[in-house]
């Protein structure tokens, strides 16, 4: 989503369903779709205007198995946890309604604590932390940060990082990116209760070194990862789950904090939306950028926009501008590269 | 506390009891087919086997639903009946992982909703509780509360029963 046309809120729908619904959802034919924005396990995405007050709107329809079946629990969880949570990068769900309906949250649970087992079945294949792949029942959030080291890489490589087909090859392309596992970097992951059901004696599943370094160094088109980027990758992209980089350790980064330009509201960046042509200079994501939806996946994202920025610094504009906050309606002025926000709460608990 | 495993005899009078008042209701009439929400509590509980967890959770959701409605609310004499069903179902879902099918619902009630209204009473209590599953702090502690006071009741029962 992109900051200009930034979608504030979630619409999400469920399918057809009795008139006599009560409450207070509104039928989905009261939101016209204007393009598809994303799929995911659960659903498909759509951006739609809002007829009744030309508002721009995400709208999820919620994959629906089977009407005798009811609605599906991650949906239950994921509107249930989107009501609750209230940040500017995480979409608000506004309402619910009915006829037909994002931020990702397939997997939102709560957490318990004491911690619970919990179905491996979970994250699309890509994006699944190795420990789940090998069954771990009692998996935390480090999963997630493998998640979001496939996504990272994703955006450096412009194509996906990981894209298994099944299990075992799944496997067998997180190892040929980062070599096998060993008892040394991952220590007794071998009683995980998957783990007989991966051969890790066969070639394909012996690979001693990382590959990483490669694999992003160029690619499609994309620019070089710079140093501290591919860094963040590899410390995300850790097997020991308790090895691996947690929210405070990334946000601490080097890449957040050594190498330019330095984190700043997405706002104070112009970006134009562009969703059809990659004409020159017609918005960061298009130049070089096959992104054809608009979204942030093709083009080296990262890459361009940091040329774009810098591209500018030596121009020596002014890149003041004025800011309007649409969440709390106020204007102000922010130069590019400032840090409008309190810098990451990082010591607070 | 574990998801699966026995649902004790005070968390099911907590249950039975949060469904009796969470809306009144006017007596069947005297040939209805509705088994006593006591009966239908246990029953339903018992047969899907969801544990003491959903079933606290559920609770919390129709004290939720208790406070909201306003006092002059007057159901169906089933409606506590329906009211019960749809929290434990959604509770189910929100707090464990394996969860049913609605139409595993039918036979969990013997059949006294078809899944086609089991469906309609899911989406009907999440618009009432506006879509927000979870087992709110207070909420919980209160419903921890009611289940601690009916078991030492039930235990002092016990107790002079022994006497």
């Amino acid at each position: 989503m992109n900051a200009t046309q930034r979608l504030t809120s979630v619409t999400l729908s469920v399918s057809d369903t009795p008139s006599n619904f009560i409450g207070t959802c509104r039928p989905v034919d009261d939101f016209e779709k204007v393009g598809r924005v994303g799929e995911g396990t659960y659903g498909i995405v759509y951006k739609a205007i809002d007829k009744s007050n030309q508002k721009t709107v995400a709208l999820k329809r919620m994959r629906m198995e089977r009407e005798a079946d009811g609605l599906p629990l991650s949906a239950l969880r994921e509107i249930s946890l989107l009501r609750r949570l209230s940040h500017t990068n995480i979409v608000r769900v506004m309402e619910v309604c009915v006829g037909q309906d994002l931020a990702d949250f397939g997997l939102a649970r709560q957490f318990s604590v004491p911690p619970c087992p919990m179905t491996p079945k979970v994250v699309t294949l890509w994006y699944r932390a190795p420990e789940i792949l090998l069954g771990e029942r009692l998996y935390t959030e480090a999963s997630d940060m493998w998640s979001a080291g496939c996504i990272f890489g994703e955006l450096l490589k412009n194509a996906p990082l990981l894209p298994g087909k099944v299990e075992p090859h799944q496997f067998e392309l997180i190892i040929a990116l980062l070599g096998n596992p060993t008892e040394r970097i991952w220590p007794s992951f071998r009683d995980l209760p998957l783990a007989n059901l991966f051969r890790f004696d066969t070639p394909k599943m012996q690979q001693q070194y990382s590959t990483i370094k490669q694999v992003l160094s160029s690619s499609n088109g994309a620019a070089a990862a710079s140093p501290q980027a591919l860094e963040l990758v590899q410390d995300l992209l850790v097997y020991d789950p308790k090895r691996r980089l947690d929210t405070r350790g990334a946000l601490r980064h080097s890449y957040f904090r050594r190498e330019g330009p330095n984190p700043c509201i997405p706002s104070a960046i112009r970006l134009r939306f562009d969703s059809r042509s990659g004409g020159g200079g017609g918005g960061i994501f298009g130049g070089g950028s096959s992104a054809g939806s608009g979204n942030l996946r093709g083009g080296g994202a990262i890459a361009n926009l940091r040329k774009k920025l810098e591209g500018e610094q030596q121009q020596g504009q002014d890149f003041r501008r004025k800011i309007r906050r649409v969440d709390r309606d106020e204007d102000f002025d922010l130069p590019v590269g400032a840090r409008p926000f309190r810098q990451f709460d990082l010591d607070e608990k | 506390m574990s998801n699966t495993g026995q649902v004790s005899p005070a968390v099911l009078a907590v249950a039975i009891n949060a469904a009796a008042t969470v809306i009144s209701v006017p007596p069947p009439p005297p040939a209805s087919q509705l088994p006593p929400l006591a009966q239908f509590v246990g029953s339903v509980v018992a047969r899907s086997k969801v544990g003491p967890n959903a079933v606290s959770v559920a609770v919390a959701y129709l004290e939720r639903i208790r406070r909201t409605l306003p006092k002059s609310a007057r159901g169906l004499p089933c409606s506590g009946h329906r009211l019960f069903l749809a929290a434990l179902i959604l509770s189910a879902k929100y707090i464990n992982d394996k969860t049913y099918k609605n139409r595993s619902w039918v036979s969990f009630t013997e059949g006294l909703f078809p899944v086609s209204e089991i469906n309609l009473m899911e989406r009907q209590f999440l618009s009432i509780i506006d879509f927000d599953l979870h087992c709110h702090e207070e909420d919980h502690a209160q419903v921890m509360c009611a289940i601690r006071a009916f078991d030492s009741k039930i235990q002092g029962m016990m107790f002079s029963k022994q006497q």
